[in-house]
């Protein structure tokens, strides 16, 4: 009898945490179904790389068979790392991630690494990525014949980013309906794009066909090159490893999760796939080198009056997507702060409005710098992947160290090794490679990454910091608290 | 073993904390709290709440002792909820707040509005006119009977041609141009009919199939118009020279006749009176535009073809509107007029027409020796373009290009900047470029290399305005040995290596293919990244959309050693936009380094894009980066390449 009750304290003590911290207001909804699941996937992953990343993959891989090569490798990729991390995922549920994950294995210093990038560097690196995406193709009906001026594209990119920090800050309901709306959006340009696209290669005219004859024409020869193709076609897959987030609410995970990820990511790669035949079908190669928004250069050609359709579509999932990674940012800085390597301020929350304003605004203002250190988005997606792919590649690296530091613990999903081992070789080239390639941007790369430490050795290593130090923290803390109106999540406990 | 392990992290973690505790100099109560009762974080919890299922008696007391600190806890980090609600409604901090929240929108709406200005204020793209259609697109001459048979007997037709519309589209072709086309005598200005195709090339009917199936793959076509002359068999000759009968009488002034011959040149005689004719030519006879009821006639036949769909029209013959009385001279000032009032019919009706609908007609000739002044009027008139007919003069070892030269690179320089300097001084004269033609011998035989052929193919793609391209000259077609039976620049398309080059199905036809066919075929060149045809097919399709291609000026460099650049970039307002693109060009048998100083904005060079190259460039392929930052490109024997970068 007592053994009986014991249990269900023990998940209901786990479960109030959770709600409490997400500060979504689950209440009403305690475990996620399969569906759930791979809506929430397939939600995370389509974003705006599919509207960016087709110009930079064409760039690279040359000609239009390898292009779509390439993006059906980079789907078969993601779901091999998403499987791994269900593994990680169901073995350590602390919150956080592979953040989780490198701590566990390695310590914090490393772990530490891995915060970094993903807080200062990743996230907001891809709300600029985003909030550019959506410059460029809500100028395009403004400027259809050439290239709107550079400081037009930039000044939108700003407002975008501030105004989705603004509603972030506001309201968390604001903020979700903002999400779920936006979610549509997206689906909506893909649908139009893959329905026209594949109806006019099947049922138009043969000029529908062009770009799919000599379908290897101008492959490139240059491996680096290949290699950094999928630097953009892994980029519109991003969003993946979001999974773990929900691993705790999913129903009977051990059989669901699995199944979620392999639908979802079969679902991602064929969708991608498809919008970018259907893209060929009416724009070829050496057009969509010339336009990085080839979504609306699509519509233009097919949809004639109806063209604006599309900048529509797409600007308004570029919104929805820079709102979610504001939006989730706060889980990030949170995880940190529990465990000392953040400061406790970015995990508070105002009472009234139950949003993370610090961490929102911190998130927005990075963001707002990146935008205005590099306007090339490619750049800006070199920046970040390899500083990406390494923090990928060690959580996969920590999930072998695991196997063997803690043999005997639960594991619900237990990869077979040869997943993991094929995923870490393919992180392991995806930093070296550019290291040849593109041996300046890897160094920024590197550098921005190595800002971690630091960083690290100032706030958190250095055990004897001198008293004003700790007093103009204190004093920093306090005079945000009042600013904002912000408290300690933890005081609710 | 496992539980101490696992345990071990936490606390050092947490060790940080103690040792900020102590410095911070805190109450003795706030230090004893906060030591004694260390904060386990929530994953040490778990394993520990497991454990204790396993040894509860043990476990429980552990944790007993952590729930009743929590409260205390709260302090450690800045203010509690309690403590801060009292600056919720504090009026400084609260005036702060307002202030700071009413600036931050003000600024993002000043910003915003600042974005709209400047959307709505730049110059770049609202205030450019799109050209007109035919002032971009590359108009493929074709000889119809040596193009493509479709009945197998062994000449071409309209079927064969409407076959080979999807692979012209395939090769960048905006605009087609059939020839002959209307019923002649001679293929040429001896028409028998205005509204009647030649039937030995197909069956009236199929005139209008050919121009719905070119509408079809959007492209357009316009045809040759004798507008000055017909056969000796039109229905309006015969008419004419029986105008003595009474239902004949008329046409009497369709034509100028007189009772003696004043030059037998001009003159022939017919029925005891004499006739103006072409010179030297009596199947051709002259036209008498001065008469109104031939111009009603005339205009209803131009009319009918726009009807018909027709984009455009090549006016033939036009020296022949108005003659001096003797007709040995054409009278200029009265042939203006006449070209005047042919545009203003055409552009009426062409807005009048249901049809039509307004479409812009084109209409252009050819004007062998005219010079500057007479092209200038000629544009002032309506004429849309006047072909500039000199470089189809160049041919190796003569009198233009003369042996010494080595190559044709001086004499095509020379006549290009000639050319180019008179159209930049007159901007409504729009340039129309021509090398081959039905009447000129091919470029690869004139020029007597295939190389050189594609540099001049390349040049004339990078050159401002309008492009005729004749048959075959896309892939690199040379002339037929001179025993043939037909001319030698009017063999068999070479379409693919199976028998007649897929010409014909007949077995020696009367329109022989030439010998390399198996090597220089269009099919064989489709799938050659490099080949002729497709550095045609790239820069055909790249004047479609590049504004610096379409409407842009035109830089020619200097010739250095047998070299030289084309430039091409928008200048507007005194300021280049957009892409910059080059085309540099080596007839030289030696290497050359070509500066690239005199380019726009060539500080921007070292970040330029190769769009295309050569077929026997090994250096430079299409799509590569390439540093360009030295302000100089070397080139190859024969080598030529198209590259862009940005203002």
């Amino acid at each position: 009898m007592t053994a009986e009750k014991e249990p269900l304290k023990s998940r209901e003590g786990d479960e109030a945490p959770q709600n409490e911290t997400e500060g979504k207001g689950k209440g009403l909804e305690k475990s996620l179904t399969l569906f759930n699941g791979v809506s929430m996937i397939v939600g995370c992953i389509i974003g705006s790389g599919i509207f960016v990343s087709p110009t930079g993959v064409q760039e690279q891989a040359g000609s239009v068979g390898l292009s779509l090569i390439v993006w059906l490798i980079s789907g078969i990729f993601t779901a091999i790392g998403a499987y791994c991390y269900a593994e990680l995922g169901t073995l350590i549920k602390k919150s956080g991630g592979d953040y989780a994950y490198i701590m566990e294995a390695f310590g914090p210093f490393v772990a530490f690494i891995r915060l970094w990038i993903e807080a200062i560097v990743v996230r907001p690196c891809t709300v600029t990525i985003v909030a550019l995406t959506f410059a460029i193709y809500g100028l395009r009906p403004f400027f259809p014949d050439c290239a709107p001026p550079d400081v037009v594209a930039e000044l939108l990119a700003i407002l975008l980013i501030v105004l989705m920090t603004a509603i972030n800050c506001i309201s968390v309901r604001l903020a979700t309906i903002v999400q779920d709306w936006f979610t549509i959006a997206k689906v909506v340009a893909l649908c139009l794009i893959i329905l026209t696209g594949l109806g006019l290669l099947f049922f138009g005219e043969s000029q529908y066909k062009d770009s799919f004859e000599n379908i290897f024409e101008n492959t490139s020869q240059d491996f680096t090159k290949v290699s950094l193709a999928f630097y953009s076609g892994l980029f519109a897959y991003s969003g993946w490893n979001f999974l773990n987030f929900i691993v705790e609410e999913l129903q009977n995970p051990k059989r669901n999760l699995p199944l979620a990820i392999a639908i979802s990511i079969t679902s991602c790669t064929v969708i991608y796939v498809l919008t970018n035949v259907a893209l060929y079908t009416a724009i070829s190669p050496d057009e969509m080198l010339e336009s990085p928004a080839v979504a609306v250069l699509f519509a233009n050609k097919l949809y004639g009056k109806f063209a604006f359709i599309m900048p529509l579509c797409v600007a308004c999932s570029t919104i929805g997507s820079a709102n979610g990674v504001i939006f989730t940012s706060a889980r990030l800085f949170y995880s940190g702060a529990r465990e000392g390597q953040m400061p406790a301020v970015l995990t508070m929350i105002n009472k009234k409005t139950k949003t993370p304003i610090p961490a929102v605004i911190l998130t927005g203002a990075l963001s707002i710098a990146y935008l205005l250190a590099s306007k090339d988005v490619y750049q800006l997606i070199n920046y970040i992947q390899i500083s990406y792919w390494l923090a990928i590649g060690t959580a996969i690296a920590a999930l072998f160290w695991l196997r063997r530091t803690m043999p005997d613990a639960s594991r619900p999903i237990k990869v077979p090794l040869i997943w993991p081992a094929i995923f870490l070789a393919g992180c392991i080239a995806l930093v070296l490679i550019p290291m040849v390639a593109a041996p300046r941007d890897t160094g920024i790369g590197l550098l921005i990454m190595l800002s971690a430490v630091p960083v690290y050795g100032i706030f958190i290593g250095w055990k004897n910091k001198p008293k004003w130090f700790n007093e103009f923290i204190d004093s920093s803390t306090v005079f945000i608290q009042k600013l904002f109106m912000v408290v300690d999540e933890d005081k609710e406990d | 073993m496992d539980a101490t392990d696992r345990l071990m992290p936490g606390p050092e973690g947490k060790t940080p904390r103690f040792y900020e505790v102590d410095r911070g100099n805190k109450t003795e109560s706030y230090i004893s709290a906060v030591s004694g009762n260390p904060v386990v974080p929530e994953h040490i919890m778990r394993k520990e709440k497991r454990q204790e299922q396993e040894e509860a008696p043990p476990q429980k007391s552990w944790e007993r002792p952590p729930a009743p600190t929590n409260p205390k806890n709260t302090d450690q980090i800045g203010l509690s909820e309690q403590e801060l609600e009292q600056f919720r409604n504090d009026p400084c901090w609260k005036f702060i707040r307002t202030v700071l929240f009413v600036l931050f929108w003000l600024i993002w709406l000043a910003l915003f509005a600042v974005a709209i200005l400047l959307v709505c204020f730049s110059p770049t793209c609202v205030l450019r006119a799109k050209p007109n259609w035919w002032q971009t697109a590359v108009a493929y001459h074709v000889w119809v009977p040596s193009f493509q048979d479709s009945d197998g007997d062994g000449v071409g037709d309209v079927d064969g041609l409407i076959n080979r519309l999807d692979q012209l589209r395939k090769s960048g072709v905006q605009t087609v141009w059939p020839s002959p086309f209307l019923i002649s005598d001679d293929e040429k200005t001896a028409v028998r009919s205005f509204s009647q195709m030649d039937p030995k090339i197909g069956v009236n009917q199929k005139a209008d199939e050919l121009i719905n199936k070119i509408h079809e793959k959007e492209m357009n076509i316009v045809i040759s118009f004798p507008i000055a002359t017909t056969s000796l068999e039109h229905e309006w000759f015969l008419n004419s020279a029986t105008a003595s009968k009474t239902p004949n009488a008329n046409y009497s002034q369709f034509y100028t006749w007189v009772s003696k011959a004043a030059d037998s040149n001009f003159f022939t005689e017919h029925k005891n009176l004499f006739y103006l004719h072409e010179k030297g030519n009596p199947k051709s006879a002259v036209l008498n535009w001065q008469n109104s009821n031939l111009r009603e006639h005339m205009f209803n036949a131009l009319s009918n073809w726009i009807d018909r769909g027709v984009d455009g029209f090549e006016l033939q013959g036009i020296e022949y509107l108005a003659r001096t009385p003797n007709g040995t001279e054409p009278d200029w000032n009265s042939i203006y007029d006449v070209i005047r009032d042919i545009r203003f019919h055409v552009d009426s009706y062409s807005n009048e027409s249901t049809i039509a609908d307004g479409k812009k007609i084109a209409l252009f000739s050819t004007r062998e020796e005219a010079k500057e002044k007479d092209k200038k009027r000629m544009a002032k008139s309506g004429m849309d373009t006047v072909i500039n007919y000199e470089l189809g003069e160049v041919e190796k070892d003569t009198k233009i290009c003369h042996k010494n030269e080595g190559s044709v690179a001086t004499c095509v320089h020379e006549i290009l900047s000639d050319v180019l300097l008179f159209h930049s001084l007159n901007e409504q004269v729009w340039p129309h470029w021509r090398f081959g033609s039905p009447d000129l011998a091919r470029i690869a035989s004139r020029v007597g290399s295939r190389p050189h052929a594609q540099l001049l193919m390349v040049l004339q793609m990078i050159l401002p305005g309008t492009n005729n391209i004749y048959y075959g000259e896309e892939i690199g077609m040379r002339n037929l040995a001179n025993d043939s039976r037909v001319p030698p620049q009017k063999g068999a398309m070479q379409w693919d290596d199976s028998l007649n080059g897929g010409f014909t199905s007949a077995i020696s036809p009367p329109v022989p293919s030439n010998i390399d066919v198996a090597n220089i075929n269009w099919k064989r060149q489709y799938a050659e990244p490099q080949s002729t045809l497709k550095i045609f097919a790239k820069l055909a399709k790249l004047r479609q959309r590049e504004d610096a291609l379409m409407t842009g000026t035109t830089l020619i460099g200097r010739l250095v050693d047998g070299a030289f650049t084309i430039t091409r970039f928008n200048n507007f307002e005194n300021r280049t936009t957009g892409n910059i693109y080059v085309a540099a060009l080596n007839f030289a048998e030696h290497p050359v380094k070509l500066p690239l100083t005199d380019l726009p904005s060539n500080s921007k060079l070292h970040k330029s894009t190769i769009v295309t190259a050569t077929s026997n460039c090994v250096a430079y392929y299409a799509r590569q980066t390439v540093d360009f930052g030295l302000k100089e490109i070397e080139l190859e024997p024969n080598e030529g390449v198209v590259f862009r970068y940005s203002a």
